[in-house]
């Protein structure tokens, strides 16, 4: 066998593993701070899934006349790099022994396999110790791990397979290549774990961000209203006292609920609860011009829905809904038990134009129906196949029916 | 004595501000409150007070609508604009130093605007011109108009009137027309303005002077040169040219290829 060849052989060899790690890491090490933790819990998670990458490893490795780059190897390098002496040995004796089991006549080279964990771990150890344990490993320390335990592995030939008749110059020759691809097959791997640890960790603050940017919606109060409830309060102060202590108290509660993220589906009941208190400031403010009626099915109280997820529509409705003539607006929210919950939001307000309404049902648009936007998406993410549909008429109003569906 | 007049939708807050208003200055009278634009006009031209005090937040006509009718008044009086929040409207008017109070007032703050505001009572050219200082930098409100304020030719009585009934919008020199059911009224803005204000799918701008309703062109005769002209499907069959510079526009915007 060539050089070339024998170089060309070792790299195939190395593919079957280097994919099976990929996949299995990428599902195996979904928190990108698992290697940074010291619980045993966590060592121990750390060592039986670097143990089971570095058997299939094996398990898939191809060998041909006696030369083959033991895959199981890189593995535990890899585990002993990012995870300590205790890591490398344990994950190692998981592989060496699956090894025995698997391939008898291999049964010493398995010492190389715990050599190489413990050297991993000694250099992870070299590492931290030398402080820069905020840096992470790098690819050169990688390599000269690698390169260390591929002389390792030519040098014990002689002493494992001793039937086989190998000339020291044959010996040598191969050595080279072995070292080179040894050691860049641990680079590989170190550097597939670190994309996945960038691409988790950006997964994880994209998720935080959306979290954020949800609760900011929810916890929304329009400083409009809530400006005016105040100039309302300001009003009453001066000759109802038992009013103004009402709106205080409504108002109060309305904030607080608000404001509240703990929890992000409620009841019903919950809901219609919240709503009053927001009502109650409403209608002292718009007087006779606002009517809000409820036709409430006792058995849909329980059901669950996103917190504050009528109380936006209704103040649009009153927002958006007066007339230009002061005519009375009359709201009224219905909800029923039709095989699944149905809530209907209508108000014989002033109506929004075609045109508009399009604008604001279109989900890609970020200016217009903002609020609309976070209820449907908030109520979708507790029923999946809810059905939203907003109708309007000019001068006749507006109605939004939901349609829950199954939970 | 002066005399003013407070224009909110809301009774608490009329209430509130008129009590403010007789806590803070002995020197001003409110003769008259209103709860919507179309009364707050009619109001004023009726009693000429010295002052308004007007809400920005009102269905349908928000505040800056109602400024400029009452600005082209023979006699406007100050206009004190009322807002509770709106970003936008404070930035324009701090932008054009309009006079304005924020909901609920604080006494202190309110004092020194009412006094500000007696001051200017005497200087009518600076209130005119920060006036339109501020409908340059606020021509707009958040939404596209749906209805427009107009005055038949030659009366007092204002109408409102729906947009999508009106056939075209018309400029002569600083005057600005519309029509409607065959007859032209005058509206307070300028062609510019409107053009921005209302929806592009329903005005289109086909001439230096005009501005056609889509939905009511009942046929296009081409001319020469690219131009051409609509007669419109209104009772008179008006005849609306559209000249060689909007012609090119114009008819992309009407899927005419």
């Amino acid at each position: 066998m060539k050089l070339i060849e024998i170089t060309q052989f070792l790299i195939r060899s190395i593919s079957p593993a280097i994919m099976i790690a990929f996949i299995m890491s990428h599902f195996m090490f979904q928190d990108p701070m698992l290697f940074h933790k010291t619980r045993i819990k966590d060592k121990i998670y750390l060592i039986l899934v670097f143990g089971l990458i570095s058997s299939m490893g094996s398990f898939f490795a191809i060998y041909e006349k006696h030369i083959y780059l033991d895959t199981a190897l890189l593995v535990v390098i890899v585990a002993g790099l990012k995870g300590g002496v205790l890591v490398g040995i344990g994950s190692g004796l998981i592989g060496a022994l699956f090894r025995i089991i698997t391939f008898p006549p291999s049964g010493k080279f398995v010492i190389v396999t715990l050599i190489a964990g413990l050297l991993g771990g000694i250099m992870n150890y070299l590492h931290k110790s030398n402080g820069e344990s905020e840096k992470e490993i790098s690819m050169y320390q990688g390599f000269l791990v690698g390169a260390l335990v591929g002389m390792l592995q030519t040098l014990i030939v002689p002493w494992a397979v001793p039937e086989v008749l190998i000339r020291r110059k044959f010996l040598f020759l191969i050595s080279v290549p072995f070292f080179v691809i040894n050691g860049a097959a641990v680079c590989m791997y170190l550097f597939i774990m670190k994309t996945l640890e960038i691409q988790k960790e950006k997964q994880k603050v994209e998720e935080l961000n959306a979290r954020a940017q949800l609760r900011l919606l929810q916890s929304q109060i329009k400083p409009h209203f809530l400006f005016n409830a105040l100039n309302t309060i300001a009003s009453f102060s001066r000759k109802d006292p038992e009013k103004t202590r009402s709106l205080i108290q409504n108002l109060s509660e309305f904030l607080r609920v608000t404001l509240k993220t703990s929890k992000s589906a409620i009841s019903l009941e919950e809901e219609l609860e919240n709503l009053d208190f927001y009502l109650e400031i409403e209608k002292v403010r718009f007087g006779e011009k606002l009517e809000f009626l409820k036709e409430i099915e006792a058995k849909c109280l329980s059901i669950k829905i996103p917190f504050l997820s009528i109380q936006p529509l209704v103040e649009n409705a009153i927002k958006h809904g007066f007339h230009y003539d002061g005519r009375k607006l009359v709201i009224t929210l219905k909800a029923s038990d039709k095989k699944g919950t149905f809530i209907e939001i209508e108000d014989n307000g002033r109506g929004i134009e075609p045109e508009k309404l399009k604008d604001i049902m279109d989900m890609n648009k970020e200016t217009e129906g903002i609020g609309l936007h976070n209820v449907i998406k908030r109520i979708k993410s507790i029923y999946r196949d809810a059905k939203i549909e907003v109708k309007s008429e000019i001068d006749k109003g507006t109605k939004i029916e939901m349609f829950l569906g199954e939970r | 004595m002066y005399t003013a007049i407070i224009v909110d939708d809301e009774e608490p807050a009329r209430e509130e501000l008129n009590t403010l208003i007789r806590e803070e200055s002995k020197d001003i009278e409110i003769i008259g409150k209103a709860s919507n634009g179309l009364s707050a006009l009619r109001l004023i031209a009726e009693k000429k007070p010295h002052m308004v005090f007007l809400d920005i937040q009102m269905p349908g006509l928000d505040g800056l609508e109602i400024a400029r009718e009452i600005m082209a008044m023979e006699e406007p009086p100050v206009i004190i604009f009322v807002t509770a929040y709106d970003e936008h409207a404070i930035k324009a008017f701090e932008l054009a130093a309009t006079d304005y109070i924020l909901k609920p007032a604080h006494p202190k703050r309110f004092k020194k605007t009412l006094e500000r505001v007696i001051s200017l009572l005497s200087g009518k050219s600076d209130r005119v011109k920060t006036m339109e200082k501020l409908f340059d930098i606020y021509p707009v409100g958040r939404d596209k108009l749906t209805r427009i304020i107009a005055r038949k030719k030659g009366k007092e009585n204002r109408l409102l009137l729906d947009i999508k009934d009106i056939i075209y919008f018309r400029s002569q020199g600083r005057d600005c027309f519309l029509s409607i059911d065959g007859e032209e009224m005058e509206v307070k803005y300028t062609l510019k303005d409107l053009e921005e204000k209302l929806s592009e799918d329903q005005f289109v701008r086909c001439h230096k002077s005009f501005l056609v309703n889509i939905n009511r062109i009942g046929e296009i005769v081409p001319w020469f040169s690219g131009a051409c002209i609509l007669k419109m499907n209104d009772k008179k069959k008006t005849e609306i040219p559209v000249s060689r510079n909007y012609a090119r526009e114009f008819k992309d915007k009407i899927g005419w290829t």
